[in-house]
């Protein structure tokens, strides 16, 4: 590990006080907006008066040890540009926060109504009735291209035609923006010469010279050089979240988009390729350092930064991507122990050797930092939600894994929808529950067939999946009305061309996303209802139900009957047929409603740290499940059921028409500490050609994290993908550590 | 045709080349002292108990029809025990059964170059299933390997070689005398084979378990090589260093386990140079 002084002043910097400093930030900041402010304010005036108050106001922050200028000194260390994260606000929601009470005023009951099934039978991290918050994967290849000035232009040309009020409010906001960015440019440029006149040593003259040269030029004209475009990247990742209020959560494709900055340098000597690592280096340190990865992670997200950027994957023409830039990055992860930013690995069957190899260097180590998302099915999905060729090979990951079209549209996150909630409340008849959601559910007590109680399961997921639109659908109406987003939209593709904001529908596309929490529990509990009361007739559904709505307590062997039926993961045609007919199912219901902004809703298996929090409080399942287990994250296997193997997974994936799952599924496999690059590479290559979409690798063994328990000064660089972030193993506490360890090894 | 098989093994990396599916034959004629699968030498079927799992509750006994005596092996104490303390060992398969598991992770064996290793036990010595399971397999394009300590006919070997792709064998003593007191056998007949086969084209990866006290020295290894020189060199030959893994298993099965010693890395490389055909 390098880069020591950089790593120290940063670390004085980020590791503490910047709470402190947000909320005075804010404070002050706050208190000049609302003197400003006026009722007949349009949001979009607002929104200008909060992007120029809070740059009149910042106080650049710069560092001697770095090159880049990016720090506005408004937001705590962890905030991803979130408003709110985590009890933690900033001057960036103020529009939003003045004007939040319209959410509830258009309809109360409305507002009533969705905050009975938070925490329920949803769970919205995310904003009042949908993703207004995160997963923002603002598009910076526009402003390399073009520049903020280009955009300003573009804008401005816009003006000259716009007619309607609120095109006019829109584009003229845009404009205000662009100059407010100028402007952020030009004081990081005067801070650098400010702190030219105190620098102390050669680095420090060399760091804060180029940026005093740098910052009033970039990003406002577009970049020219490697550096500039790298650091493009740092000024917007905080300038959207300090102005805007929300989560940039992706980088983009940094080898892809990168590479001719690099190319270009290079071939003209301006750079050779140590410089080139040496910056990728501190630019990935930058992020790395905004946490003290050694501090317990206890609760829902501690060790979460959001942030992931893209390597690899395939080009436009469908070909492998995989340059000098992909190695550099992934060789400085490795050698400067990287956790943060996360990294999505693309790849597909067609993926060179040498790339493989490179990404799994780290991780057949114990190091996983990594998600691998599989082109073959993504692609597929990507083209079923109606994104053209081109759009579906470029898509991205933002944050943990959320799937997206790059530049065309936001990632909007409807909901981890929890139907295995809605099965609980049905399986134990929770009248409480449906009386205070408002849902009712029918009952399957009665059921004389499996068939029918199948049916009508799908029938109270419905349920939910409409209500959840109808919240969504109305409550997406007013988010125009809130907080509109003239700097995301202004590199979002159509909405200058189409003079509306990303808040009045003006991306290409709009599609809403349901996370399915729970899928592999209820399949594995209808299997063995099935089996146990209608195929064999072992037990009757009154006995089965009796069982667990008693924790199973004194049914103890029906317990193991219901744990040793078919199960989704373990390779039998039951399991995966069965498994691949309920996906479609789900998908059929959902593909049928419509959600934000009038876009398609589409399903997704993904389960964040409710893996945990969720399975503490839901009651005991047919699978098996006593009260308070685990969850299955994803549509991994239970850790109920005996998985033959590794490759089981994988084959049961293959009867999961994964074009169904245009929310993405995220599939968690440990393979043993020992596995060899070929190996792992092999298993990479067969798992191409499944449903497989997001794959959480590990390779360790329950031996290796039983003794980084006992002696976790011999584990510094164990680290563990745990739900859609990395985090050391020994940093976990030990609730954590205990999920991490129950879950299905194969080796 | 049916077969006493303990354990398919899915997405193994340690039996041959890339991913496969190991197949382990209950029922072997030697008696190594240091058997890693002790629960593998005996032909018929056997109940294990893990003692120190067992917390006692007599769930075995009430799911037993035969009060825990005169066991035929119906599985119900395995099935239900709730600390995992009982496990029967063997299982009668069909030659269709065994394949229609090895046949599932045909794609990983693509992309790996691996494929299925029949093990044991002595799989040699339930010949007519092997060679027809290897026929089949070798017939739809399925790498086969055979792990086998050798101490069978060499007309064992010659009806399988047109389906088995590789050989995973098993050398454990060049000392006569030693291989006698150790593995129960002279290993006369296993040396013969293996020359037989050195002259044969099929590949072979020699595998010796590495004993501490027993064969990790220059002498045995030394000996080895000179075998080699003299019959000709496998593709590879790998050391396996002793590890006590079937200590408990042995317990499990009502025999007392010798305990040997795990050799150091650094000894296993000297010794493992002393066999490369290029030194």
């Amino acid at each position: 590990m390098n880069y020591i002084d950089m790593r120290n002043e940063l670390k004085n910097y980020y590791w503490e006080g910047t709470k402190e400093i947000s909320e005075n930030f804010k404070t002050k900041a706050t208190a000049v907006m609302d003197a400003a402010y006026s009722e007949d304010m349009s949001p979009y005036d607002m929104k200008v008066l909060q992007y120029k108050t809070i740059v009149d106001m910042f106080e650049p922050v710069l560092f001697y040890e770095s090159p880049y200028y990016y720090e506005t000194g408004t937001m705590w260390a962890h905030c991803d540009g979130a408003r709110g994260l985590r009890g933690v606000r900033h001057a960036g929601g103020w529009t939003h926060w003045k004007n939040e009470h319209l959410f509830i005023d258009q309809d109360k009951e409305l507002y009533k109504q969705h905050r009975a099934l938070v925490g329920e039978l949803y769970y919205t991290t995310c904003g009042v009735y949908n993703d207004t918050l995160q997963h923002y994967n603002f598009d910076t290849r526009p402003i390399l291209n073009i520049g903020l000035k280009g955009l300003y232009e573009k804008a401005k040309k816009g003006l000259e035609t716009a007619r309607e009020k609120e095109e006019i409010e829109y584009l003229t906001a845009t404009c205000e923006a662009m100059l407010c960015l100028k402007k952020m440019g030009e004081k990081y440029a005067d801070k650098a010469r400010e702190m030219l006149k105190s620098a102390k040593n050669d680095v420090a003259k060399k760091n804060m010279q180029l940026i005093a040269d740098t910052a009033a030029r970039v990003p406002w004209e577009k970049p020219t050089s490697f550096y500039e475009a790298l650091n493009t990247y740092a000024f917007m990742r905080k300038a959207v979240g300090a102005l805007e209020g929300v989560g940039p959560n992706t980088f983009g494709r940094l080898d892809m988009d990168l590479y001719p900055f690099y190319r270009h340098d290079v071939d003209n000597g301006i750079i050779n390729d140590d410089e080139a690592y040496d910056l990728i280096c501190k630019f990935l340190i930058t992020w790395d350092m905004h946490i003290d990865h050694d501090f317990e992670m206890v609760g829902y997200a501690d060790h979460e930064l959001e942030n992931t950027y893209v390597l690899g994957g395939c080009d436009a023409e469908g070909k492998p991507l995989f340059n000098e830039l992909t190695t550099m990055f992934l060789r400085a992860t490795r050698e400067e122990r990287i956790i943060f930013p996360k990294i999505t690995c693309r790849y597909n069957e067609e993926s060179p050797k040498e790339y493989l190899d490179e990404i799994n260097k780290a991780v057949v180590n114990g190091t996983s930092t990594i998600l691998y998302q599989n082109d073959n099915a993504s692609i597929h999905t990507l083209l079923k939600i109606g994104k053209t060729l081109e759009e579906a090979r470029d898509y991205l990951i933002t944050g943990c894994w959320a799937i997206t079209g790059n530049g065309i549209e936001k990632y909007d996150d409807g909901a981890y929808v929890n139907i295995l909630r809605v099965f609980e409340t049905t399986i134990h008849n929770l009248t409480d529950r449906m009386e205070r959601t408002n849902l009712y559910f029918k009952t399957i007590d009665e059921a004389k067939t499996f068939d029918e109680l199948y049916e009508t399961m799908l029938d109270n997921f419905m349920l939910l999946f409409k209500e959840r639109a109808r919240i969504i659908g109305k409550g997406g109406d007013m988010c125009n009305k809130v907080d509109p987003l003239p700097i995301f939209s202004s590199t979002l593709q159509d909405c200058i061309e189409k003079k509306k904001d990303y808040t009045a529908g003006g991306a290409k596309y709009r599609e809403t996303r349901y996370e399915l929490v729970g899928f592999p529990n209820i399949a594995d509990s209808l299997l063995a209802i099935k089996e146990l009361c209608f195929d064999s007739g072992k037990y009757t559904l009154k006995d089965m139900l009796t069982a667990i709505r008693n924790n199973w307590e004194g049914y103890e062997d029906m317990r193991i009957d219901a744990m040793n039926c078919h199960g989704w993961g373990d390779g039998s045609k039951e399991a995966s047929e069965f498994c691949g007919k309920f996906n479609d199912d789900l998908y059929a219901k959902i593909s049928t409603l419509v959600g934000t902004y009038g876009g398609k809703i589409v399903m997704g298996h993904t389960t964040y740290t409710e893996i945990r929090f969720w399975g503490d409080k839901t009651l005991a399942t047919p699978d098996g499940r006593f009260n308070g287990d685990y969850i299955a994250q994803g549509i991994s296997p239970s850790r109920l059921k005996k998985i033959p193997s590794a490759t089981s997974v994988i084959n049961s994936l293959k009867h999961i028409n994964s074009e169904n799952n245009g929310g993405n599924s995220v599939v968690n496999i440990i393979l043993p500490n020992k596995t060899s690059l070929e190996t792992c590479e092999a298993f990479l290559r067969a798992a191409a050609n499944s449903g497989l979409q997001s794959l959480q690798l590990n390779c360790t063994t329950k031996e290796q994290l039983l003794d980084a328990q006992k002696h976790p000064e011999n584990y510094p660089d164990l680290i563990v993908r745990v739900c859609g972030f990395s985090a050391k193993f020994t940093s976990l506490s030990p609730e954590w550590q205990q999920e991490v360890l129950t879950r299905n090894f194969y080796d | 045709m049916k077969a006493t098989i303990f354990d398919i093994q899915r997405t193994s990396f340690v039996d041959g080349p890339g991913i496969r599916t190991t197949v382990f034959f209950k029922g072997c004629n030697l008696r190594c002292a240091w058997c890693h699968n002790p629960e593998s030498q005996r032909f018929e079927k056997q109940i294990m108990f893990y003692k120190d799992k067992c917390i006692g509750c007599g769930k075995c006994y009430e799911k037993c029809h035969n009060q825990l005596k005169n066991c035929d092996f119906c599985g119900q104490c395995e099935i239900y025990c709730p600390s995992e303390a009982r496990k029967i060992c063997g299982k009668e398969y069909t030659v269709e059964e065994v394949y229609e598991q090895i046949v599932q992770d045909v794609d990983f064996y693509k992309t790996s170059g691996g494929g299925v290793t029949f093990s044991g036990g002595e799989c040699m010595l339930q010949l007519d299933f092997l060679k027809e399971i290897l026929e089949l397999c070798h017939k739809n394009g399925i790498h086969t390997a055979v792990d086998t300590a050798g101490c069978v006919p060499y007309e064992n070997f010659e009806s399988i070689l047109p389906y088995t792709d590789m050989f995973l064998y098993d050398v454990k003593l060049l000392d006569e005398e030693k291989h006698k007191k150790y593995v129960g056998a002279s290993n006369k007949l296993i040396l013969e084979n293996l020359a037989k086969l050195l002259q044969t084209n099929v590949k072979i990866w020699v595998r010796i378990p590495l004993i501490g006290g027993v064969n990790d020295t220059v002498e045995e290894m030394t000996a080895l090589r000179n075998f080699f020189e003299l019959n000709g060199f496998p593709e590879k030959t790998e050391l396996l260093p002793y590890h006590s893994m079937g200590e408990n298993k042995a317990l499990a099965i009502g025999v007392n386990p010798q305990i040997f010693a795990t050799p150091d890395k650094e000894k296993v490389a000297m010794l493992q140079n002393l066999l490369n055909k290029n030194n």
